[in-house]
């Protein structure tokens, strides 16, 4: 302790915010990514609320009901999208809803790495330099066996093509109508909507329309590792927790 | 011959001024700036010949060399000691705030209280980080705190830059009446014996108060002036720093970063027992002292924390003393070379500080995390009240260098955390530093120009 105590002091001189998280183990991409690939995308949900702002105003159950029901909702909008346009791409569909497409080369990394984005009424934007990034380690490690039929830009174009849908269909569509009842003081109320809902709908649409055989939610993990391979198996063993202890508590259910 | 030595004095200024700007080691510029100011007037004094100069300041130029360089660079950083000990105690009790997760239980209750409305759950997360870094400070419980709001708001579909400079500008808020912040600035204000003038009391606080909220309405009116029209942003992102884990925190330890404040302004009681009791009811409350292992383990592990968080300001803080009693031996010749010059009139000085606040970049000549040392100095020995002098150099130094400026290293942090552009940044926050610095230097000069 004290020897660690030395060390960061004397680290703390330099003024500058000091890297605060945990060792972690590392593992092969292509461990990580055959582990995350045979998780069930139900299971995501543990690590979708994870991330959600009221997580704690959620009980568990619920949190695996609506995470059901938030997949249905993304399961059947592709359906509908795919009797529409048939065996069009998303990118295809995202061209005959009249979507601008854009396609920066300007990475958007740092703590919080963004990959796409979604900018109502009608603006996709796909980071390039995330595509560019995974599609060359997919292809140095060999791991399209594991990947299979992924397209990397597709999906992301296929899971903002989701919010598009929901913007356009906010009054009807699950992710939306769904409301959450903060508090309440006579007749004064506030509700709120869930963010992750519209997430994991969202990759739930994505997997349907790319036809993967596994969330896309793998794909943070993969992402996150490509910028900093710390932080990505970080990410791996907290998805690889949350998801067995979900799934442990479903089948108990 | 004053005049000379006086030019001398303003070429190092300038030299200060150079050497922050272009990324300097502060550190290391206090202490060479200390040694040349002690030095150059120790010269000076010797060769000076005009009586009336000597006569009018017979008390500085009359004392002996050993007698200087004692006070200089022995009994001034030894009297500095007193304020180490605050940092020490204000850095602990932030620790406690982060290890017993009642900081990101203030966040997440906030959260639940505005739900999915962009502007109103934003400006109650500005209004709590506020609140939150009135008693807490340093980069680490900036980074700590920020991994939590940051992809709250951002969730929420608030443009990242919008996010991110007005957190900043709320953790500035804080800082206006956080009494860790203050002890840091006021020793820049020791007499040459090293003791306060300037202190953490309702002659400071009233004007403190008022500048936290007016930077905090700022920073609200900037996120929601800015939402209007904007359009619903969605972002598939992941975090690669992960926020602490959810501890279960009573409601009662709610109030715990508000405790030592109040019982500072309220009861007038010591700042340090103000956090050693704050932190005590914190770890009790949340069940951090159901045994005596517990307590000394908790204890232990936030105390070391919280010394390793003050290490950054060590250094720079035991040099200043140094600097400021050098600067006392300066006096007689800025008063000569400058006196006529500078204008001796607050309103005036006021102004001047309301036109070039954006000085305050960059480690410049306006903010006391830079270069202003030197501006201080020569400010002081014209004559100026350290009552009216505290909140004129604060406020560039809260505001434009703590909040606006990417010199700062928690808003490199910010930028490399939510991917910025520093340019984009800048581009925004100076002119908001700027409004906020002109009003409070206009306060300034309401509250303290007759003093």
């Amino acid at each position: 302790m004290e020897n660690d105590f030395l060390k960061r002091f004397a680290q703390g001189f330099s003024n500058k915010p000091q890297d605060q998280r945990p060792s972690v183990e590392m593992v092969a991409i292509s461990k990580m990514l055959q582990d995350l690939t045979e998780v069930p995308q139900e299971a995501f949900g543990a690590y979708a609320f994870s991330r959600e702002p009221l997580r704690s105003r959620i009980p568990l159950e619920k949190r695996m009901e609506l995470t059901r029901k938030a997949i249905d909702c993304g399961q059947s909008c592709a359906k509908k999208i795919r009797e529409k346009y048939g065996n069009l791409s998303p990118r295809g569909i995202a061209g005959k809803l009249g979507l601008k497409l854009k396609f920066p080369q300007k990475p958007l990394h740092g703590g919080h790495v963004t990959f796409a984005q979604f900018v109502a009424p009608d603006e996709i934007t796909v980071f390039m330099d995330c595509v560019d990034k995974a599609e060359e380690l997919i292809r140095e490690e060999a791991l399209g066996s594991i990947l299979k039929k992924l397209v990397v830009e597709e999906v992301l174009i296929a899971h903002e093509l989701f919010h598009y849908l929901e913007e356009e269909n906010e009054k009807t569509i699950f992710t939306r109508t769904e409301k959450l009842e903060l508090w309440k003081i006579g007749k004064l109320k506030n509700t709120s909507r869930i963010v992750c809902l519209g997430e994991i709908a969202g990759m739930a649409f994505a997997k349907e329309l790319a036809k993967l055989s596994f969330s896309p939610y793998v794909l943070d993990s993969f992402f996150v590792y490509l910028y900093d391979k710390q932080a990505g198996c970080y990410l791996y063993h907290e998805m690889m927790r949350l998801t067995k202890e979900w799934m442990g508590l479903e089948t108990k259910e | 011959m004053q005049y000379v030595v006086g030019v001398l004095l303003l070429i190092c200024f300038f030299g200060l001024i150079v050497y922050a700007l272009k990324g300097g080691n502060l550190m290391f510029g206090i202490l060479i700036m200390a040694v040349l100011w002690t030095a150059i007037p120790l010269i000076g004094n010797q060769l000076v010949t005009d009586p009336a100069f000597i006569a009018a300041n017979a008390d500085v130029i009359n004392v002996g060399f050993k007698d200087t360089i004692t006070k200089v660079f022995q009994s001034s950083p030894e009297n500095w000691g007193k304020v180490l000990v605050t940092f020490i105690f204000g850095a602990w009790f932030g620790r406690v705030m982060l290890d017993t997760g009642i900081a990101s239980a203030i966040i997440r209750k906030t959260v639940e209280l505005g739900g999915d409305r962009p502007g109103i759950t934003a400006a109650l997360l500005y209004i709590v980080t506020a609140a939150i870094f009135t008693s807490m400070f340093g980069a680490g419980a900036v980074v700590a705190i920020g991994i939590i709001v940051l992809p709250i708001l951002l969730s929420l579909g608030i443009p990242k830059i919008l996010a991110l400079i007005s957190y900043m500008l709320a953790i500035g808020a804080g800082f206006y009446i956080n009494p860790v912040g203050f002890a840091q600035y006021q020793v820049y204000y020791l007499d040459a014996a090293g003791n306060n003038t300037v202190f953490y009391d309702m002659t400071y606080l009233k004007w403190g108060f008022i500048a936290l909220g007016i930077q905090l309405v700022v920073a609200v009116l900037f996120t929601c002036v800015q939402l209007r029209g904007k359009k619903a942003v969605h972002a598939w992102a992941a975090q690669a720093t992960m926020p602490e884990e959810t501890k279960h925190v009573p409601g009662i330890a709610l109030i715990t970063p508000f405790v030592p404040v109040i019982l500072t302004i309220a009861f007038n009681w010591p700042i340090i027992l103000g956090f050693l009791m704050a932190a005590f009811f914190a770890m009790a409350v949340c069940g951090e002292m159901k045994t005596y292992k517990d307590t000394v383990r908790m204890f232990s592990k936030t105390f070391f924390d919280g010394v390793v968080d003050t290490a950054p300001l060590v250094g720079i803080s035991a040099l200043i003393p140094m600097f400021n009693a050098a600067s006392a031996l300066c006096v007689p010749y800025f008063q000569a070379l400058l006196g006529n010059v500078v204008p001796s009139s607050t309103l005036i000085i006021c102004i001047v500080f309301m036109v070039i606040a954006p000085l305050g970049l960059f480690r410049g000549p306006l903010t006391l995390a830079g270069a202003g040392a030197a501006t201080l100095g020569i400010l002081k020995s014209l004559g100026f009240s350290n009552t009216f002098l505290f909140p004129l150099m604060y406020a560039p130094t809260v505001t434009m260098n703590i909040s606006c400026c990417i010199t700062q290293s928690w808003i490199v942090w910010g930028l490399t955390y939510t991917n910025v552009d520093g340019r984009d940044f800048l581009k925004r926050t100076i002119p908001t530093g700027w409004i906020i610095c002109a009003i409070l230097a206009a306060l300034t000069f309401v509250m303290f120009g007759n003093v």
